[in-house]
């Protein structure tokens, strides 16, 4: 897979997450704290995840 | 020929141009080669990490925070505040991690024996007095909630700075003391006080001297134990800036996504007030001060001649491990007492800690302490030995 492509793909996961947690987070159902941050944390790791394709990208990862 | 004598001692030398790695300025953030992109490197800037996420929530904690109603204040955040639940368990679990992480820190550099060499003796020193600033911070901050549970530790804390040799030898000294910790006894007083440590005295204080240990360490970089001499090779040098600063967001995202996700699932359950009716509840310590709390009962001698003097000793010994250890090779099995030493902590802190567990407070005999003792440093000591003989003859079969 080209590495625009997973990125672009992460990065629109990232998005619908985000829409996710903006729903969550005005209409206040009960347990929305809990629910709310599992979709932060999930948010957190994809945007590690970018940060990892661009790393290996740049050959930090590989072996010598 | 006249031989410049080697000195590491000297500070202002830390204050001068580096000359290796090519490209970094006075006060550098480092190019790293892809060697040491490993996470036993990079347990530091997980501690940074830790720092800024305390210093920012706490920040956000203290706009809901009141010192004239601590309890009620701490009960609203949880229950009123929107998103105030997540934030105080998040700043909770983030102090734990704090607290975890400085042992896994301190215990690495400790057995590489990386407080050896120019800066790094200092870097040690500081470290140290930074885990006992961090221990200061995170018992104040649970001071702060006024549960039964922290105005009992806080009464405790009153006791051993009157009973223990501070107050026995300088009285003055010790009302001092005291006197900083709870003003003039009124709830607002004591937490106003107690407030003021946490968030500006104490906490400024490991700001400061955590970047002041992390130049440090910009300056004499990461301690590179499988570095063998004559062996040149021709390193990459990555610079910091995009590759080491990626990394680093990368590794604290992670850190801090998993934080989160506990903080999701273990939302805390405030303790009951202090005051409150209590029947059949025994006031624990955190997890954290379970080993000294033990210590206090086991030591079997009374607190002024045997579990203080033994937590003196352990801070003591441990600030002047640089000048203690005079072993010449690195390594851990090179230098067995030190790591003896080393092992001998590991073991009682998880002892103590998980004896305090099960029997909180209760005296235990002077034999059985002296068996626990020795016991202990029975399985150090044939330990580290043994794999030392293991090694060496590991070395002898293979040639």
């Amino acid at each position: 897979m080209k590495i625009n492509l997973l990125l672009y793909i992460i990065v629109a996961i990232q998005f619908v997450i985000a829409i996710g947690m903006w729903y969550v987070a005005v209409t206040a159902v009960s347990n929305y704290e809990t629910i709310w941050t599992v979709l932060l944390s999930l948010n957190l790791i994809l945007m590690s995840l970018l940060f990892l394709v661009y790393l290996k990208h740049e050959g930090v990862f590989a072996r010598e | 020929m006249h031989m410049e004598e080697k000195n590491d001692y000297n500070l202002m030398d830390a204050l001068e141009e580096d000359e290796s790695p090519p490209g970094s300025y006075k006060i550098s953030l480092r190019s790293v080669t892809r060697k040491e992109f490993r996470i036993d490197y990079w347990t530091g800037s997980f501690l940074m990490t830790c720092l800024m996420y305390l210093a920012i929530s706490g920040m956000l904690l203290f706009y809901y925070f009141e010192q004239g109603n601590p309890y009620g204040s701490t009960q609203q955040i949880i229950d009123g505040v929107y998103f105030g639940r997540l934030l105080l368990t998040s700043h909770l679990f983030m102090a734990y991690a704090m607290v975890i992480i400085i042992y896994v820190h301190m215990f690495r550099n400790y057995f590489v024996g990386a407080y050896k060499g120019r800066f790094r003796w200092l870097q040690w020193i500081l470290g140290v007095v930074l885990f006992i600033l961090v221990y200061v911070e995170a018992v104040l901050g649970y001071l702060l909630s006024e549960t039964y549970i922290g105005v009992s530790a806080l009464h405790v804390m009153e006791l051993l700075v009157e009973k223990s040799v501070i107050g026995r030898l300088m009285p003055a000294l010790s009302n001092w003391i005291i006197a900083l910790l709870i003003g003039n006894a009124s709830t607002a007083s004591t937490v106003g006080h107690l407030l003021a440590l946490h968030v500006a005295i104490i906490g400024g204080l490991i700001l400061l001297l955590a970047f002041l240990h992390f130049f440090l360490f910009e300056k004499s970089g990461p301690f590179n134990l499988s570095e063998k001499k004559g062996e040149e090779t021709v390193k990459k040098y990555y610079p910091w800036y995009p590759i080491n600063l990626i990394y680093t967001v990368f590794t604290s995202l992670i850190f801090i996504a998993i934080i989160l996700i506990f903080s999701a699932f273990f939302m805390q359950v405030l303790p009951p007030a202090y005051g409150a009716l209590l029947y059949g509840l025994t006031p624990f310590p955190d997890w954290y001060i379970m080993p000294v709390y033990k210590l206090m009962d086991l030591a079997g001698y009374g607190l002024t001649t045997g579990g203080v003097p033994l937590v003196t000793f352990f801070f003591i010994s441990l600030l002047f491990i640089p000048f203690i250890d005079r072993y010449k090779s690195k390594g851990a099995l090179e230098r067995p007492m030190i790591t003896v030493f080393g092992v001998f902590y590991i073991i009682a802190l998880f002892i103590m800690g998980l004896w305090g567990y099960s029997q909180p407070g209760l005296t235990q005999t002077r034999l059985l302490t002296m068996a626990m003792w020795w016991g202990i440093t029975m399985v150090s000591v044939f330990t580290v030995y043994a794999m030392r003989f293991a090694k060496k003859d590991l070395v002898k079969n293979e040639n």
